[in-house]
């Protein structure tokens, strides 16, 4: 059986005075899919962002590779191999595509990864020398989750990842989320839309108004019409 | 009536300060678009240059290469007690932008003192070396050599610049920072200890200025304060933590003053890099070549 890679414990976030994630609980195996689904404004991109620090927890921890990594710098996640790809993408449009792919801390392996990322994404090889903030948003998409591959991740987190993509687009992300899981790494990712979601996900959280009100696999949610209807307003 | 000489004199003034001032406003620029903190104390760092330099060629070596190099490690290594002594500290604790401010004005202060304690508060005078003091010939046109050299030394200095920040690494993370702090540190990079490279770097780059512009203009105690308004000015010009804006808006400004002092007198044409600003304020706060949401 495979180890538990993430863990979350009753992680508790403040805005100021609004309390953001109230009691948040979750984990994540080692090679696993999970989504993170919930309408907008629930704290899905807060919770991604609590385990990198950027939003640093007042209650509660994050467990990642049996290391509590709460009070972490952000840079220090990315070398025990977490890796987050941001909403909005937030790709560096001054940088060429190549020099994007070259800020990540790679270690030893950059070479390998760099294979790896063109190998899924070829369109990218095409574009490398490319100002970044020149490509089409699904390029841009591509972009910043090879970005992400870069920092050598056991544990990928996506926020967003299909957001704003066409059809044909998202499906193209998906194909590549699938190849990248394929490679063993882990994601967590989040998404206001099911459908897309648990299209590669194997377990799925809903959050609502900060608190984890569902947890399973993605069959018992594909059954569950009532919570799906109640928490993401899916007829 | 106006003649093609004068006219061409003033642009290669235009031009060798522009060169000059491009090497102090770099610093200026990087640090305040990487770390957000506006180094009052780099006028002094460029001032430190100046009088290192002069101590070194005309009361000890007399040897311009080892004062340059020596001036490059000497303000590098002030840049680097600032930073530890006073940045990195408050970075550490989170301070407000407000209270690097007022450190390093009083950072800048305690070096102005110092420098008149050590070299007293009249104004010294480095002499341009021997083989570039005189004049070139390029037909019956006379043009200063040591300007002519300033530029060829700032385009050298230019270049290695632009290698380090185009070419290598840790110059292309340092970019990234620039544009977005946030997600460059989720890339892995660690941006107190890059702050305190480019700060060091800014440091010895305007030490570098300082040294090369000594022979023109006296070297004097208020001569980094004096220039820090024009820097500023041209940091915001081109853009914060933009290498090719602050080039450009460098020449732009100083080619604006030294033309303009031909046909306006001093104070106008001073007046008129200020509404420059001022219109590029209102219009692009960004700059020419800066990054949307530094200060939009």
């Amino acid at each position: 059986m495979s180890e538990i890679l993430l863990e979350l414990k009753d992680v508790h976030v403040y805005y100021g005075s609004a309390h953001i994630l109230q009691g948040v609980s979750l984990y994540i195996k080692e090679g696993e899919v999970v989504a993170l689904l919930g309408r907008n404004g629930v704290g899905k991109t807060t919770t991604l962002r609590s385990i990198m620090s950027l939003t640093p927890p007042k209650k509660g921890s994050v467990i990642f590779r049996g290391k509590d990594v709460t009070k972490l710098p952000p840079h220090l996640h990315v070398r025990l191999g977490l890796s987050l790809c941001p909403e909005g993408r937030r790709i560096f449009q001054g940088l060429t595509v190549m020099q994007n792919l070259k800020v990540p801390l790679s270690g030893t392996n950059r070479k390998e990864l760099l294979k790896l990322v063109f190998q899924i994404f070829p369109e990218l090889y095409e574009r490398k020398n490319q100002y970044a903030g020149s490509l089409s948003g699904g390029e841009q998409q591509m972009l910043a989750i090879a970005r992400a591959i870069m920092c050598n991740p056991k544990l990928l987190l996506l926020d967003e990842p299909m957001e704003g993509l066409s059809l044909l687009m998202v499906r193209r992300v998906l194909k590549c989320l699938e190849e990248i899981r394929e490679r063993g790494i882990g994601i967590l990712f989040t998404s206001c839309t099911p459908r897309d979601a648990l299209a590669i996900s194997e377990r799925a959280y809903i959050l609502e108004k900060g608190k984890i009100v569902f947890e399973g696999t993605k069959h018992k949610l594909q059954e569950s019409s009532e919570i799906l209807q109640k928490y993401l307003g899916v007829v | 009536m106006l003649s093609l000489e004068l006219l061409l004199i003033q642009i290669i003034n235009g031009l060798f300060i522009g060169f000059v001032f491009t090497l102090v406003a770099l610093g200026l620029s990087i640090v305040m678009g990487l770390l957000g903190v506006v180094n009052f104390a780099h006028g002094a760092l460029y001032m430190l240059g100046a009088y290192v330099g002069y101590t070194l060629i005309c009361l000890l070596s007399q040897n311009y290469v080892l004062g340059f190099i020596s001036v490059v490690f000497a303000c590098a290594g002030a840049g680097l007690i600032i930073f530890l002594a006073i940045v990195k500290p408050l970075k550490s604790k989170g301070r407000p932008p407000l209270d690097f401010l007022i450190a390093l004005i009083g950072v800048n202060m305690i070096m102005e003192e110092s420098i008149k304690s050590i070299w007293g508060a009249e104004p010294k005078y480095l002499p341009i070396p021997q083989i570039f003091s005189g004049q070139i010939a390029f037909g019956s046109l006379l043009l200063p050599k040591y300007q002519l050299c300033i530029i060829a030394i700032s385009s050298v200095v230019l270049l290695l610049i632009y290698y380090f920040f185009y070419k290598t690494d840790v110059g292309i993370r340092s970019l990234a920072s620039v544009e977005d702090p946030e997600t460059a540190s989720l890339q892995g990079v660690n941006l107190t200890r890059l702050g305190l490279l480019i700060f060091v770097i800014g440091a010895a780059v305007a030490g570098a200025g300082g040294i090369l512009i000594g022979p023109i203009f006296s070297v004097t105690p208020t001569m980094g304060i004096e220039v820090l308004g024009l820097i500023f000015v041209i940091v915001i010009f081109g853009g914060l933590g933009s290498l090719e804006g602050t080039f450009l808006a460098s020449i732009l400004i100083c080619e604006i003053r030294s033309l303009g002092s031909i046909f306006l007198p001093e104070t106008l044409a001073e007046m008129l890099v200020y509404c420059l600003l001022l219109l590029i304020l209102i219009t692009r706060p960004r700059g020419i070549k800066g990054y949307a949401g530094i200060l939009e």
